[in-house]
């Protein structure tokens, strides 16, 4: 489903407010992560990295491959920030969400991938070995070519922040509304007094973050 | 009233050691020793026993209902575990279930064919309610595509393709098959709880939502009731001590005032302390030192009054004695005199004139002295005052000036005005104070007004003496009563020290202050009534 340009830049500003928040909670600094290669290609509108995250879902791995096996959907999610060398704010951002499945219903692999507001695509593999190397390849657009500055000079590198079944929050509950009293309050209350102790960092079955090498955009 | 305030003096002290030989009595014990801080030791282990017993309890019951959860988990784990295969099981089934009904097509076919192909399968699937669509490709014909009822996004859909074979040529059934998606709905629901089992949402303490592991929570609930439990033992540390100063304070003080007060300095007053308890302590302790300060001056002056006495009825009879023998030299030398010799005559009887002068002085002197050295023991008997003041009246109306002697007037609170006291000697009490009144206002060189009255104030009986003299600087109101001071030319400065003995002898008391009156001197003699009969 294609929007209207403003609607499409409002989503890209929404989108990047959210990642370039969310990231540093999750993420370490970017400059300090392990590099791991990455193919970039660009086009005349678009810069595509080509990535691939093997050790996010490993058919050794043995209780996600029971997960898988069960019928139960694996959610991989990417988050890609480009940055300026140097740099600690990301040029741009994206988020990629996959969720790999068995069907037992036609005894394939589905594999669905979404990338930001984009209309999710599907694709069936026969082996499961198959459905997850295409789980954790990444072939996706990062970056608007005219937002980025081109030239040697103009050094990048991309950073992933790579979350296997992270955990969700559900929808707020109903209960912690202002309307509590008495000991519902005072319930509320310590749930935030204890909240405050808990480790801010979101957990996911399995994390991997890294970078990719510099690179930088010729001037044609 | 002087102002008394704690630990200050106000009043100087004489006669007692000085309290810097006694100054293992001033040092306060060691903080440890303290009552503050025994009591604020106290309260804090009390509440460092209870804040941490509660903690104790308090983490007990969290780790108890972390087990009860724990076990819970566990069983709801097992559950998901049990319930998991009946997904693939039920498809599998449903996938041979359709297998079968679509093998079935090709036999119902037999017979059908071209334009009745296509009425035949849309009542095949009309039939049937879960076909999405149905694709026969028989041999040697075309094939014919038929579309079940339309059904929203989100159906599973099977396709199950069997061979349909004619004895001639081979063709194919291609059935799809549609499945409520609410099955795999509730298994992926089933999956996310499989993954969300061990996890808590919290809230965080901006209002966020967030997803942890149990065992996250439950350290952070451990840190949470540590730190709460440091902040209300921090609270009970500051509430013990405040409670601890607030009660010890005025036990403080008493200490602090007693502990002056053993080191000799009776000048020293407890502040007010309130109407508890420990104000009425203060109070009755600022009581007693009173008294005791008042004893101890009585005292003090007795001695030193009995000292002057000793040395003046020593200095009496000393000086008594050759006194007669001279008198009586002097009387022969007069009648010895033979007359021949007018000059001679006249210089023998101005000389004998002198010497009698002054053993007449002489004898006037050491009768003072006997009568200070002898003041007698002072016999109390009930007493009305009233009689005390006529009898003086009647007997020393030869003071010359004005007396002026008020008598407590008749009525029914007159019988009240009794004191204890020895009559005789209040009596001298009086002539000596109205006789160094009037020798003072003629000193002066005024005419004599002196006026003597009493009354009553409380239990004490109150008899007032004032003149119109010169009356007494107020740096010399307490050296009057000391023997032999005097600022009269012809003074011996005995009277007022016997009026004294003789008041304090009595257990009362004297003052002297200015007469608002007649302007003179104002002396008051506080005297003891008898006790109610």
């Amino acid at each position: 489903m294609k929007g209207t340009g403003t609607g499409v830049s409002r989503r890209r500003f929404c989108s990047l407010a959210v990642v370039s928040l969310s990231l540093p909670l999750i993420a370490a600094a970017p400059e300090t992560l392990p590099r791991r290669p990455a193919k970039f290609t660009y086009s005349a509108q678009r810069l595509k990295i080509r990535v691939s995250v093997p050790d996010l879902l490993r058919e050794t791995d043995k209780q996600a491959m029971k997960l898988l096996d069960g019928g139960y959907p694996t959610r991989l999610v990417f988050d890609l920030g480009l940055y300026a060398k140097g740099s600690r704010t990301p040029t741009a951002i994206q988020h990629v969400e996959i969720a790999v499945q068995w069907d037992p219903w036609n005894r394939d692999y589905i594999v669905q991938t979404s990338v930001g507001s984009a209309q999710t695509t599907v694709r069936r593999y026969a082996l499961r070995d198959d459905a997850i190397k295409a789980a954790t390849s990444l072939s996706v657009p990062i970056a608007d070519l005219d937002q980025i500055p081109r030239g040697a000079s103009e050094v990048h590198f991309v950073q992933i922040v790579a979350q296997r079944n992270p955990l969700q929050s559900k929808t707020a509950s109903a209960n912690s509304s202002a309307a509590a009293r008495g000991q519902d309050r005072d319930l509320e209350m310590f749930s935030r007094w204890v909240g405050m102790f808990v480790r801010s960092r979101p957990e996911a079955e399995k994390l991997v973050e890294f970078r990719t090498h510099p690179f930088y955009v010729p001037v044609d | 009233m002087p102002k008394r305030t704690a630990g200050k003096s106000e009043r100087k002290t004489s006669g007692f050691r000085p309290f810097e030989e006694r100054r293992e009595l001033r040092e306060r014990p060691p903080w440890w020793g303290r009552l503050e801080a025994r009591i604020t030791i106290s309260l804090v282990t009390i509440g460092i026993l209870c804040v941490g017993a509660s903690s104790y309890l308090v983490g007990l019951t969290v780790r108890y209902f972390d087990q009860v959860g724990e076990q819970q988990v566990a069983f709801q784990r097992e559950a998901l575990a049990l319930a998991e295969p009946y997904y693939d099981e039920v498809a599998t089934a449903q996938r041979e279930a359709f297998l079968a009904r679509t093998q079935l097509l090709p036999h119902e076919l037999a017979g059908v064919s071209g334009p009745r192909l296509e009425p035949f399968l849309r009542e095949w699937i009309d039939e049937r309610g879960d076909v999405v669509e149905v694709i026969v490709d028989p041999p040697g014909a075309e094939a014919v595509v038929v579309l079940g009822p339309e059904r929203g996004p989100g159906w599973i859909q099977v396709a199950i393709e069997v061979p349909f074979e004619t004895a001639a040529q081979a063709g194919r059934v291609r059935v799809t098959w549609a499945v409520d998606p609410a099955i795999q709905a509730r298994h992926q629901r089933v999956g996310e709880l499989a993954r969300e089992l061990g996890t808590v949402e919290v809230t965080g303490a901006g209002g966020e939502e967030r997803v942890v592991e149990r065992d996250q929570v439950l350290e952070a609930m451990i840190t949470a009731l540590g730190v709460a439990s440091l902040l209300v033992l921090f609270v009970a540390i500051l509430a013990g001590i405040l409670i601890a100063r607030r009660t010890t304070r005025k036990v403080s003080d008493i200490s602090s005032v007693m502990r002056r007060v053993a080191s000799g300095d009776l000048s020293v007053r407890a502040p007010r302390l309130g109407s508890d308890e420990l104000g009425q302590l203060a109070a009755a302790f600022n009581t007693m030192l009173e008294e005791l300060e008042h004893t101890r001056r009585r005292i003090a002056y007795l001695q030193r009054v009995g000292a002057w006495q000793e040395m003046a009825r020593r200095i009496a009879h000393e000086i008594k004695n050759p006194l007669t023998p001279i008198q009586l030299a002097v009387q022969q030398l007069r009648e010895k005199d033979p007359g021949t010799d007018e000059r001679f005559s006249a210089l023998l009887r101005d000389s004998v004139e002198i010497v009698e002068d002054e053993v007449e002085s002489l004898r006037r002197m050491v009768t003072s002295f006997s009568q200070f050295a002898k003041v007698p023991d002072v016999e109390l008997e009930p007493v009305a005052l009233g009689r005390v003041l006529g009898e003086f009246e009647r007997a020393y109306t030869h003071v010359d000036g004005e007396l002026e002697i008020e008598l407590p007037s008749a009525g029914p609170d007159a019988a009240k005005l009794e004191l204890l006291g020895d009559r005789l000697l209040l009596k001298q009490v009086l002539v000596n104070l109205v006789e160094n009144a009037a020798l003072s206002a003629r000193e002066a060189g005024v005419e004599p007004m002196i006026r003597v009255h009493g009354r009553r104030e409380g239990e004490r009986v109150v008899i007032i003496v004032e003149d119109n003299g010169p009356g007494i600087a107020r740096e010399r109101r307490d050296l009057v009563f000391e023997p032999y001071e005097t600022t009269r030319a012809h003074g011996t400065g005995l009277g007022l020290a016997i009026v004294k003995k003789i008041v304090l002898d009595h257990g009362g008391e004297i003052t002297v202050d200015q007469s608002e009156l007649l302007g003179g001197a104002r002396f008051e003699i506080r005297l003891r009534a008898p006790p109610a009969r």
